[in-house]
């Protein structure tokens, strides 16, 4: 079974004949932070440690006044000198210039970790992670993508390796549905739509575990249904973008109400992004960026073109397909998971930091809604057409199956976005 | 070179023995694979499927090309499991006999494109064919006929006419035929 691999520590990802290979350095950053942490199958492959590299923790840099101001380390650049012989032995470019020059900020500890390619669906990097030409040709062959984080979490990239189903008639729909008005529309509020009603059904959800403050809920849920209501005559994609804004928002009012004591340390406000401005937009950042690689590494395995979408205005920088695809899965996999790791305290405030005037999730707090999210996805519900176990992720695979019928047969098979049966 | 206007645009369309083989199991099938809609690189029934095949009858001699023009005019094009040229047999290797019918149009094709070449065993007979499924231990003896050869004919045209369809045919009756299927998902997730 393939699966997503979720890299936390800093070091060099490479090929190493057929496997691929994280090569572990220390963390400059946080001198002396422990390195594991990776979620990766630890105890399904072998542990190979080379004895003669210099081992990490002792080597770190110190005296690093403050990681958010310099997420570099300054203390790395004549520590590198020192250690410039045994990186080059071992394949790396050293270069002690600056401390911003591009160069790894930590050194590798000759700690070395074989994984099998055939395993590996996707890669999440959230540590410092260096990659070379072999290693993308190499994912590239294996039709593995590639998502990086920056220090602070914030989604910055995706490797999406080249095409490897393609088909040109498809494409051709998917324009055609786009350029047509009335086609495009009809779309984008199938979108909104699956969206609206799977945020409603979270209401519900959380609504019957509540002792108290109900009115309130039933409130938002009426008015919900009133904007879904107002979608469904809506005019343009425009249009509809703005219904859904107005649905969060007045679904966001609910949350301090839903979350009950465990959210008392969390406040809303309001929805706020770039950088969030408390804990649970951070939170929601967070989650949405991962709902977002999901979509996207989904729609990869399909002969659909992420670049062509119908709710969001196609991107140039973006895979907006993907935004619009999970637009309608949020709800089920971000959203319940906020509620869960806040309500069972599994995410606390100590969780969070401040850095440049946002609210960030702390590495550590990342971890943990990132181990709660792999579980999240891999979890399965009875499918009711296909009378078997699917899991959550596949779930938004078949969302993209159910576009692909709708470009082939509109009129037959119209697509109607995943709703929460359950 | 200028076609005259009435004549269908010369296109890169040409029948395999695998589309042959998913027609006769569903159109539906084999119009989606002609729109390159693939579902097979993910299942692990076709992966096994390719481990089989590669990893039997290692000493044969294998994946043998063929092509030929049907009567209509269309390209035929064929990838032979493996054959014993000597003996005159055409092998085609598969998992399981589920979809044994589709298997034998399969290999019926091949004999085909051998016939329309005219290309016979050592002895001037046709070519005969065995399906082979190693992991039951069973093989199943394939011939063709007139009547197949008509069939085949037929398949060919209804798959052209099939290729210019704007939409998909529709799923078969059955729904527990599609289980096994890598297209499930496709057509009912």
């Amino acid at each position: 079974m393939k699966r997503p691999y979720y890299l936390f520590s800093n070091g060099r990802l490479c090929r190493n004949q057929n496997t691929l290979c994280l090569e572990r350095a220390t963390d400059a950053r946080s001198p002396g932070a422990e390195v594991a942490g990776d979620r990766l199958p630890l105890s399904e492959i072998p542990h190979r440690i080379n004895p003669e590299s210099p081992t990490g923790g002792d080597g770190a840099p110190q005296g690093q006044s403050d990681p958010a101001e310099e997420p570099v380390a300054t203390g790395a650049g004549r520590q590198r000198d020192e250690d410039a012989a045994s990186q080059e032995e071992s394949g790396a470019v050293s270069n002690s210039l600056t401390s911003d020059d591009g160069q790894p900020s930590g050194e590798l500890t000759g700690e070395s970790i074989p994984f099998p390619i055939e395993s590996a669906e996707s890669i999440y990097c959230f540590g410092e992670i260096d990659v070379n030409s072999k290693l993308v040709s190499f994912l590239s062959k294996h039709h593995v993508p590639l998502f990086f984080f920056d220090y602070y979490g914030n989604y910055t990239a995706s490797l999406y390796p080249k095409e490897h189903l393609l088909s040109g008639r498809l494409t051709v729909e998917q324009v055609r549905h786009h350029t047509n008005q009335e086609r495009r529309l009809r779309l984008a509020r199938s979108f909104v739509e699956a969206a609206l009603a799977n945020i409603r059904r979270v209401l519900r959800y959380y609504a019957s575990r509540l002792e108290e403050g109900t009115e309130g809920i039933e409130e938002a849920i009426r008015k919900i249904e009133s904007i879904k209501k107002r979608a469904q005559e809506a005019e343009g994609p425009a249009t509809l973008m703005g219904l859904e804004g107005q649905a969060r928002r007045r679904y966001y009012r609910t949350w301090p109400t839903l979350l009950g004591g465990a959210g008392e340390n969390f406040s809303f406000e309001r929805r706020s992004r770039q950088p969030p401005s408390n804990p649970l937009n951070a939170l929601i950042s967070f989650g949405n960026s991962l709902c977002y690689s999901v979509a996207l590494r989904q729609l990869y395995h399909t002969a659909l073109d992420p670049t062509v979408s119908y709710l969001h205005e196609p991107g140039d920088r973006r895979f907006s397909l993907a935004l619009d695809l999970a637009e309608v899965f949020k709800p089920l996999l971000v959203d319940r998971a906020i509620f869960r790791l806040v309500k069972t305290r599994q995410i606390q405030p100590d969780d969070f930091e401040e850095r440049l005037g946002g609210v960030y999730l702390t590495e550590s707090g990342r971890k943990t809604f990132v181990e709660h999210w792999d579980e999240r996805l891999r979890q399965t519900i009875e499918h009711r057409r296909l009378e078997r176990k699917i899991s959550y992720e596949r779930l938004v695979r078949l969302d993209a199956y159910r576009l692909t019928r709708h470009l082939c047969a509109p009129e037959d098979d119209p697509y109607e976005g995943f709703e929460m049966w359950w | 070179m200028s076609a005259p206007n009435s004549a269908p645009p010369r296109s890169s369309f040409r029948v395999g023995g695998m589309l042959v083989g998913y027609y006769v199991l569903c159109p539906r099938k084999a119009w989606l694979s002609m729109r390159g809609l693939w579902m097979e690189q993910e299942s692990t029934t076709v992966a096994l499927g390719r481990q089989i095949d590669e990893n039997s009858y290692e000493r044969e001699q294998k994946e043998i090309m063929l092509t030929a023009e049907a009567p209509n005019g269309t390209p035929l094009i064929g990838k032979v499991d493996w054959a014993r040229l000597d003996a005159g047999v055409l092998h085609e290797t598969k998992k399981s006999p589920s979809a044994e019918e589709a298997h034998k149009w399969q290999l019926r094709f091949y004999l085909w494109l051998l016939a329309l070449n005219e290309v016979t065993g050592p002895q001037g007979e046709p070519f005969a064919g065995e399906l082979n499924y190693p992991k039951q231990r069973r093989t199943e003896d394939v011939r063709l006929t007139n009547a197949h050869t008509e069939r085949l004919q037929e398949i060919v045209q209804s798959l052209q006419a099939l290729s210019r369809q704007k939409s998909p045919p529709p799923r078969r009756e059955e729904r527990s035929f599609c289980q096994k299927c890598a297209f499930e998902e496709l057509c009912y997730g």
